[in-house]
């Protein structure tokens, strides 16, 4: 009979686990937060640690000074659950067990609405080991009406600054030729300025559907640098800026934000600039806007004519770069007329490893291939890429 | 099968050996032609002191580098040599990568970390990105091989490259594993 009751006691021991695992699928095991000063816009990040990863949720509630994030199928654990933190951005958070989700209720002295806050996810680090992660940033209301400016706006500030560093460059130039002139030894002194290296002040979002995103479109080359060319002469700057406006009107009809690096054949730092400060101008244009996702339009070329198909190149800076070129990858691959898929491959990019946004550079086939030099002049081809990149993203947004 | 394969490898271990006594290395200044052909012949008629090397070499479809190991004389198995020797074999490939107009001139290894000179030509990066990724790829991979290589930078007239084509090489790049096939 003891024997009987320790197999029930022992039986029980092993069930309970199994059973609470079955009730939740994660566990919430540490929350803190922090004020970050250190953007345009502070804001307060606060960051929940996940046994397993999980499904998130937020709404505010109508006087928008209640913002209500929900962690599904969650158990809360033992943290904390009154969280005294900012009083200027987000004064307090309750965290508390709702049935099998957890909520925190986010308090803020002012009224915000969706665009104020910002709630991702993030993978486990096993490098750095850190958990499945939740994050949620809120950000400073009055310092946000004080510098709020439309992407318009910020385009134009954008677009002054490289006018000066162009100029800057020019002088330095004009400078070192007269140098040059009046001595006969080489001139060593760079004739480039300072980069100016633009950062995001707000985090990328990742969820939440296409409409809203905002994407940056970097069609490759252009003005003075024509690219690759084809055994037929096709440029790739042509190519790539043809590609890139279907794409941009793809993306506004199905409610994105575009900015393209360029619209026209122009160089978009300067003519004949060196790579360094060509490259940064385009990354430049994505982190002014805080762009969500950055795709750059290229096409591939290689010495052996036979050689050909599709590739995505991602940098893996972010947790999601990898998983963007995927899901542009799945759609583009089987275009027809082209030698199949080249899969997603880790390149060291300028544009996308100083990106800050994810970011996808594209190789839509290969100009040194006649057969897929001449599909890529073809409209219908460039519409068909255009709209599965399009797909794509709206598989990475989950949903259009 | 087998025998092509230790033929291309004799072959290319001779043309190294040749490579190696005709460059102009910054560890070997001062070595005359008629000099370095003398103990060429010497290293290779004594055989000891052979060491094995790794060269990546592009493929002709374009899909990654294949690695190639040869047994050259320890003290003319520079790292010079082996990027040269790597252009070298490129150029007689139908498809060469490695253009007549690209050029190294030296290859310096300080801390760990190997610089090679390029010229203007090697930097442009005009022929697509997989053919400079492969450019690279072929150049970074085989000078990491050596034990006391970990990373590679590139410089032209003697400063750093801080981008080839569309690539970052402003920091020192590391073996390209990916593209070893």
């Amino acid at each position: 009979m003891l024997r009987k009751l320790m197999y029930l006691w022992i039986a029980l021991l092993v069930m309970v686990p199994i059973t609470w695992s079955t009730v939740f699928g994660a566990t919430l095991q540490n929350a803190r937060w922090v004020t970050r000063n250190d953007a345009e816009i502070p804001y307060v990040r606060m960051v929940m640690d996940l046994s397993e990863p999980v499904k998130a949720s937020a709404s505010i509630d109508e006087s928008g000074r209640l913002t209500t994030i929900t962690l599904k199928n969650t158990d809360v654990g033992t943290v904390r659950k009154w969280w005294q933190m900012d009083p200027a951005i987000a004064g307090s958070a309750k965290i508390v067990q709702d049935g099998k989700n957890v909520t925190i209720t986010i308090a803020t002295p002012t009224s915000i609405d969706t665009k104020d806050i910002s709630v991702f996810s993030l993978k486990k680090d096993t490098v750095n080991n850190k958990p499945y992660r939740i994050v949620i940033d809120v950000k400073k209301q009055a310092a946000k009406k004080a510098t709020n400016t439309s992407l318009k706006d910020k385009m134009k500030q954008l677009q002054e600054k490289q006018k000066k560093d162009k100029q800057k460059a020019d002088t330095k130039k004009n400078k070192s030729n007269d140098t040059k002139k009046a001595t006969t030894p080489p001139v060593t002194t760079s004739t480039q300025p300072d980069r100016t290296v633009i950062h995001a002040n707000t985090p990328y979002r990742t969820s939440g559907g296409l409409a809203g995103k905002v994407i940056t479109i970097d069609p490759g080359h252009g003005g003075s640098d024509p690219g690759a060319i084809g055994p037929n002469g096709t440029m790739e700057k042509s190519l790539t800026i043809g590609i890139a406006r279907y794409l941009e009107a793809a993306l506004k009809a199905k409610g994105a934000k575009v900015e393209m690096t360029r619209t026209t054949d122009v160089d978009v730092f300067a003519p004949n600039a060196s790579g360094v400060n060509e490259l940064q101008a385009r990354v430049n244009v994505a982190n002014q806007i805080n762009s969500d996702a950055f795709i750059s339009i290229h096409i591939n070329s290689f010495t052996n004519p036979s050689v050909g198909g599709i590739a995505t190149y991602y940098y893996s800076k972010t947790p999601y770069d990898a998983t963007l070129a995927q899901k542009i990858q799945d759609q583009i691959m089987d275009e027809p007329n082209f030698n199949g898929d080249r899969g997603i491959q880790e390149g060291n990019l300028y544009v996308l490893r100083h990106s800050d946004m994810p970011a996808v550079l594209v190789e839509l086939g290969f100009i040194s291939n006649p057969k897929e030099e001449q599909a890529l002049n073809e409209d219908s081809t460039q519409k068909s890429f255009a709209n599965k990149i399009v797909q794509g993203l709206i598989n990475y947004f989950g949903g259009a | 099968m087998y025998w092509k394969r230790l033929m291309s490898a004799g072959l290319l271990a001779c043309m190294l050996i040749t490579v190696v006594g005709c460059s102009s290395d910054t560890t070997q200044t001062g070595t005359s032609k008629g000099k370095a052909k003398t103990e060429q012949s010497a290293t290779t008629q004594d055989g000891a002191n052979l060491v094995k090397r790794t060269l990546y070499v592009p493929r002709e479809d374009g899909s990654g580098l294949q690695p190639m190991t040869i047994e050259v004389a320890k003290n003319r198995a520079t790292p010079k040599a082996a990027v040269l020797a790597v252009i070298d074999v490129d150029r007689k490939h139908k498809y060469p990568i490695f253009t007549k107009e690209m050029g190294v001139d030296s290859v310096t290894v300080k801390d760990g970390i190997a610089t090679v000179e390029v010229n203007s030509a090697f930097v442009k990066g005009n022929g697509g990105d997989l053919t400079t990724q492969l450019q690279i790829g072929a150049i970074v991979n085989t000078l990491t091989a050596f034990p006391d290589i970990k990373g590679v930078l590139f410089a032209l007239k003697g400063k750093k490259v801080e981008t080839i084509g569309n690539f970052d090489t402003s920091s020192p790049l590391t073996t390209m594993q990916s593209l070893n096939k």
